[in-house]
């Protein structure tokens, strides 16, 4: 593959290529909301001191992370239309891509709210703060510092794994460059600047999450 | 203003208040000392409602302290605020709002009344100029102010002192004594557990010694500082006068 071959091939398939980067920036950022609010809701669940909710929560994050990310796609999208609720596949892989990475963001906001200084939680507790003044105050701001750096790894994982979509149609960078290749035979070209375009965006989400690491890292 | 009866508390087998009894009366300062593990941070915090207890009765103003009825838990606490052996503050707000938290949050106080009393608080502490400070760029002696600052913000009738001094560096615990002594010659209830026996002796009206959760003796400071009675007393003030001589 030379030089001018990728450049040529660049000018020739960027257009399809790029539509599947919007498609996989939706579909990451869709699912980061998803994962985000579902992920609080499990952490919640988990540290809430309920047995009642803490018990459940365990167990959904524990399936979730116990099953491929590509067999909960197939489920959402294969299986859920014989119980009678018909997705497109660009809802589905939102919507599977969230759940699965709930679990994850769960323990990550969990381990979050876990190391947060009991001491100050003692503090607000002395100061006769109410519980939920004390988790919106105290715990979520603290936890907030705490989390943002193993976040912002989600995220990037988050925006690889949404190729995984590709799977059940959902035409994303990775499912188009395979439709280009396949049909082209330009496999080295094609796959190339895929590669390249998921480098550009995942680069500097890398390069962000190395900064608030090292702003956040000290307390 | 505050009365302890038969306080008994145990952790599993382990009885750690074994029937304490004692009062606080009002602008009084009541140092309590004796050897670590014999109960005492652990009393404080059952006056604050930060530990349950199984027997006897915590009364703060007249209000009985139980972790289970959190409204009155809510009511003992604004009488009583806590300074803690580790400051405890919120490193995410500033001097300033760490002092305001109570006052807005808990007490739902105007946020400008809130802070011209706060200013007024960290001033009387010595840190007028330092309102926009986070804790982690303060000096352990100020982060101290700092809380009993925020300990003061609540208008407490009492305050709570857990070895206060305990995790400063020596330089700097003259400067949160000297905030705790002129808190005390205002008329500030106090109870302090602490193993400053030179402030003690000056500024206790009443020290309690304890250990293996009881109260092994009590009295105006020139007595149980200067000549103790009971031997364990004798024994704890020896090493902590002299802990050079003691080391083996």
């Amino acid at each position: 593959m030379s030089f001018s071959g990728l450049l040529a091939a660049a000018r020739d398939f960027l257009p399809i290529l790029l539509q599947g980067v919007w498609v996989t920036v939706a579909v990451t950022l869709c699912a980061l909301v998803i994962a985000t609010l579902l992920g609080l809701v499990w952490a919640l669940m988990r540290t809430s001191g309920t047995r009642w909710l803490e018990w459940p929560a365990k167990a959904v994050v524990n399936t979730l992370r116990g099953i491929p990310i590509l067999v909960q796609l197939f489920y959402i999208y294969f299986v859920l239309p014989d119980l009678g609720i018909d997705l497109t596949a660009f809802q589905a892989g939102v919507i599977g891509l969230g759940i699965a990475y709930s679990a994850y963001m769960g323990e990550v906001f969990r381990s979050g709210m876990l190391a947060v200084d009991p001491g100050a939680v003692e503090a607000a507790e002395s100061l006769g703060l109410s519980r939920p003044r004390i988790l919106t105050r105290v715990i979520l701001p603290q936890a907030t510092r705490i989390v943002l750096p193993p976040y912002g790894n989600m995220l990037i994982m988050m925006l690889k794994d949404s190729s995984q979509a590709s799977v059940i149609t959902v035409a994303e960078i990775s499912a188009q460059s395979r439709m280009i290749a396949s049909s082209t035979f330009k496999n080295q070209e094609v796959f190339t600047l895929a590669a390249l375009l998921y480098l550009a965006l995942s680069v500097p989400l890398i390069l962000l999450v190395g900064r608030l690491e090292k702003r956040f890292g000290r307390r | 203003m505050i009365e302890i009866d038969r306080l008994e508390k145990n952790y599993g087998p382990l009885r750690v208040l074994d029937g304490i009894s004692f009062r606080v009366p009002e602008g009084k300062v009541v140092c309590i000392l004796g050897p670590s593990g014999s109960g005492k941070s652990t009393l404080l915090r059952c006056v604050n409602g930060l530990e349950s207890y199984e027997g006897g009765t915590v009364r703060v103003d007249g209000v009985t302290v139980a972790r289970a009825d959190r409204a009155r838990l809510r009511a003992v606490r604004q009488r009583v605020s806590m300074v803690f052996q580790r400051f405890n503050l919120f490193a995410h707000r500033t001097a300033l709002e760490n002092v305001t938290e109570g006052p807005i949050y808990a007490l739902g106080q105007e946020r400008r009344a809130a802070e011209a009393l706060a200013r007024d608080l960290l001033a009387r502490v010595g840190l007028a100029g330092r309102e926009g400070a986070y804790p982690a760029q303060l000096s352990g002696g100020q982060q101290q102010r700092v809380a009993i600052a925020r300990a003061l913000a609540m208008r407490p009738r009492a305050v709570l002192f857990d070895e206060p001094t305990s995790a400063l560096d020596p330089e700097l615990v003259g400067e949160v004594l000297t905030v705790m002594r002129d808190l005390a010659r205002e008329g500030m209830t106090m109870m302090v557990v602490t193993h400053e026996i030179g402030f003690a002796r000056e500024v206790a009206d009443h020290v309690v010694f304890m250990d293996r959760g009881r109260v092994v003796e009590e009295g105006p400071p020139a007595e149980v500082l200067v000549a103790p009675r009971q031997p364990r007393t004798q024994d704890f003030l020896r090493r902590v006068l002299r802990p050079l001589e003691t080391t083996p």
